[in-house]
């Protein structure tokens, strides 16, 4: 028999702040996360991003446990305990086995500022050399270096915080990575596996780095004026805007939430996940969309549902691939495309990869709890290719949500959904 | 075993191997490696791709003779996989081709992988300040690009999977595989690990960590499993591939088998980033769990494959797990460690490691532990010291533990037994 899992709590470390009631305001009210960063450390230019605001890692992290932290890492932990404290689950209580962690994660990641003195020293006869940064470099580097950029690092931290011994993963998929954790996390619940589990995803798209691997890609706007540079589905989109941030969900089965009483914020019903099915095809993909949605809605065993979260990245590709898939699957499904609508927050949110999914299934519970869905901003001349009803404007449209489904894919072509129900 | 007792009990479809490939520091296929394994080689040596004479280890288990002619020749694609994706798609293909998977693919193929991004060239790069020149830069240091060039190689359409849990994330991967076609969402699964520690950003982190043994004036001694004078783990590089597919359709179109995956589970435990705990609770409890989930009872499990990094460490904390999970059995049941031979492949070592168990149990040979030669008070179990034995193994086991305390553990079993 398959077991009921539904979200009990949430964390959230945002461009609109950490608490859901501010999060939830600013979206229906069609506000922009964008800023001009001005002061990104080495890329000597301002950049357009929507960065993480009203969060000091100080009121969730210790100083010492920081240090093992890059700084998205800082984000996650500190999601995942609002997420804890928030369902009010008396970890303590449980057997430890029992209790699981799925996270969406960036994968390693090396701060260069800890290996620039070493590789200055190893590099100062003119030339970089390996020998001499083994012998004269290696003692100017932090010994726990590594550990700093672990994949597993969030991970690692959880079950040291809430004796998390139980199923786990550290899902490092770009932009379906969180999605999935909390798809994850939803079966091995619901399949009895276990009972509870912190899902989630945690990431930086606004770290030197990331700036610097992207610059060359032609998949990051290059609009200088932020707050309208993420333009899903718009025909004058450049590119994504890259973002930051964190949001786990406190997962549980039905069964343990209403034994204790919990609030629930809603129900997963459904998860599917696929790849495009056709060589050749890296990248966000029509039948990828297409088939990760199917199989969402045949595990959930509904059918079409009241509105569909988009990936809506605002790279053509995506765009158009994300909009026919959505044609094919709700026609598929007795169901008039255009009738559903299909906002994209990114528009507001921006695109913070490995965490995206889990900010966007927040948002996603929220509208269900509010009776209001939130729009997609900067969207004024629809790409003719893209003509479904993406709930654009500037406010929240009030309507009855039952069921919603959250759409996501990444640039190698994996593709996730979830499907959403109300309590 | 009764046939359908899985089946039938928990409603869940069995799972079985049907292709294999490796690329590993002792071969590059599985038969070379087999026989590296049985004669007990080792393939560690002074570190020859790159210069790392002034570091503290000098020495790793590079992969020798590997064939560049076997990797894709299309430029875009050669630009965005690295040579630890190279030697993944060597293994996949191999594992494919191996299956037979191709004649009559199934409607729900997926790909669930182990890996993590590597940047060989990052310390140089850095220097020159021009760390990302290329388009597609932001591909070839992205985890998850292998699976997705896996899936289009291959156009597969089920689930894509990447797990980034360090030494762990080869068999989680292969244990979210076995759950995805279990459980349905997939009809077989490409799964494994592909990775390359001969890389001066690892060859620094390891070493700071103090993690890595220091025996530089005899490599091939170096990697000595519970051996009293072990000192430390040995980087390798490599890759392993499995072919997973539901049982009832693999015996349909008479596929070959090379056993049935029985058991998976995952466990966590909090105690340090490095270490494992003394008393090996999370191994413990990663083992118990995987048997329990296989149905199968400790007494039935003919050999493990340790996790046996040659740590202080992890090899008296595994001990002390798999006493603590078999018993009185526990010093009857035969327990080697391939890295003695192989080194630490890390994100392929589960799966290569598991490759392994599937070829113990075909070959009814148990593969040695190698440069074992003074025994640890605290490490006393039977870990097949020095030469391989002939053994018939039903049941075998599969163990892996990562930094961070993250534990995974597979069940095996024959699939005529």
């Amino acid at each position: 028999m398959k077991r009921r899992v539904v979200i009990t709590g949430i964390g959230l470390v945002s461009p609109f702040g950490c608490g859901v009631d501010q999060f939830w305001t600013a979206l229906s009210s069609g506000q922009s996360g964008g800023r001009t960063i001005a002061d990104v450390e080495g890329a000597n230019r301002n950049v357009s991003g929507a960065p993480v605001c009203g969060f000091n890692v100080r009121e969730h992290v210790d100083g010492k446990s920081l240090r093992l932290m890059a700084p998205a890492v800082a984000f996650g932990v500190a999601a995942a305990q609002m997420a804890a404290a928030d369902s009010g689950l008396r970890f303590e209580a449980l057997e430890p086995v029992r209790i699981g962690a799925f996270v969406g994660s960036r994968g390693h990641s090396s701060d260069r500022q800890d290996l620039m003195p070493a590789v200055q020293q190893a590099a100062a006869d003119g030339e970089f050399s390996l020998a001499k940064f083994g012998a004269e470099g290696l003692p100017l580097v932090h010994p726990m270096w590594l550990l700093k950029g672990l994949a597993n690092n969030v991970l690692y931290f959880l079950s040291l915080k809430f004796n998390v011994q139980g199923m786990n993963n550290n899902i490092s998929m770009g932009g379906v990575a969180a999605t999935m954790a909390i798809g994850e996390a939803f079966h091995t619940i619901q399949r009895g596996y276990i009972d509870v589990a912190l899902a989630g995803g945690y990431d930086s798209a606004l770290d030197l780095d990331r700036i610097e691997m992207f610059d060359a890609s032609k998949l990051v706007t290059k609009s200088t004026d932020a707050a309208h540079a993420s333009r899903p589905f718009d025909r004058r989109r450049d590119g994504f805007l890259p973002s930051e941030g964190a949001a786990f969900l406190m997962l549980e089965s039905m069964e343990s939430a209403r034994a204790r009483g919990a609030r629930i914020y809603g129900e997963v019903v459904g998860y599917g996940s696929a790849g495009a099915g056709t060589s050749n095809a890296l990248g966000p993909h029509a039948r990828g969309f297409s088939g990760a949605l199917m199989a969402a809605l045949a595990d959930a065993g509904v059918a079409a549902p009241d509105a569909v979260f988009t990936h809506g990245l605002a790279t053509r590709q995506s765009d158009v691939e994300e909009t026919r898939a959505l044609k094919t699957t709700l026609t598929a499904l007795g169901a008039s495309a255009k009738a559903i609508p299909a906002p994209a927050l990114k528009s507001m949110l921006g695109n913070s990869f490995a965490a995206s999914g889990a900010i966007e299934a927040t948002a996603a519970l929220l509208a269900l709890r509010e009776g209001a869905l939130p729009p997609t901003i900067n969207l004024d001349e629809p790409d003719p290719e893209c003509d479904l009803d993406y709930a654009a404007g500037t406010a929240a449209r009030d309507m009855k949500l039952r069921v919603v489904a959250l759409s996501n894919a990444n640039l190698a072509g994996a593709h996730a959904a979830l499907v959403l129900r109300q309590p | 075993m009764g046939e359908g007792r899985r089946s039938t009990v928990e409603g869940r479809r069995r799972v079985v191997v049907t292709g294999i490939g490796a690329i590993t520091p002792i071969g590059t296929t599985i038969s070379e490696m087999w026989e590296s394994l049985v004669a007990g080689r080792s393939g560690v040596d002074y570190i020859k791709r790159i210069d790392a004479s002034t570091f503290p280890t000098t020495f790793g288990a590079e992969v020798r003779d590997f064939d560049e002619a076997r990797v894709p020749v299309d430029a875009e694609l050669r630009s965005i996989l690295d040579r630890k994706n190279l030697f993944g798609w060597v293994a996949a293909a191999d594992a494919v081709k191996d299956s037979g998977i191709l004649n009559a693919p199934p409607e729900r193929v997926g790909v669930a992988l182990g890996t993590e991004s590597r940047r060989p060239d990052f310390l140089p790069r850095l220097a020159d300040g021009e760390l990302y020149p290329g388009a597609y830069d932001h591909m070839r240091f992205s985890p998850f690009v292998m699976a997705g060039a896996l899936a289009s190689r291959y156009a597969f359409s089920g689930p894509q999977v990447t797990v980034s849990t360090a030494c762990t994330s080869g068999t989680q991967a292969l244990g979210v595989a076995y759950q995805k076609i279990q459980w349905g969402e997939a009809d077989a699964m490409l799964s494994g690990g592909c990775d390359s520690l001969i890389d001066p950003l690892m060859l620094t982190g390891f070493s700071l960590l103090g993690a890595l043994s220091k025996r530089n004036d005899d490599p091939s001694h170096a990697s000595r499993p519970f051996d009293l004078h072990r000192d430390g783990f040995v980087l390798g590089e490599g890759a392993g591939m499995l072919v997973l597919e539901e049982y009832e359709r693999a015996k349909t179109r008479g596929a070959k088998i090379y056993g049935e995956v029985m058991g998976y589970a995952s466990t966590s435990n909090a105690y340090r980033l490095t270490d494992s705990p003394p008393d090996g609770q999370g191994a413990y409890l990663s083992m118990k769990n995987a048997l329990a989930d296989a149905g199968v009872r400790p007494e039935e499990i003919g050999y493990i494959n340790a996790h046996g990094t040659s740590t202080h460490q992890n090899d008296k904390s595994e001990t002390a797990a798999i006493k603590r999970c078999f018993g009185d059995h526990a010093p009857h049941v035969p327990t080697s460690s391939t890295k003695s031979m192989m080194g630490h492949l890390v994100n392929a070592g589960g799966a290569v490691e598991l490759i392994i168990c599937l070829l113990t149990m075909m070959n009814g040979v148990l593969t040695p532990t190698i440069n074992y030669e003074v025994p640890d008070p605290e490490c006393d179990l039977d870990y097949v010291p020095n030469v391989a034995r002939r053994q018939e193994v039903n049941r075998a086991l599969s163990n892996s533990f990562g930094f961070g305390g993250i534990n995974a553990t597979v069940v095996v079993g024959r699939l005529d037994s």
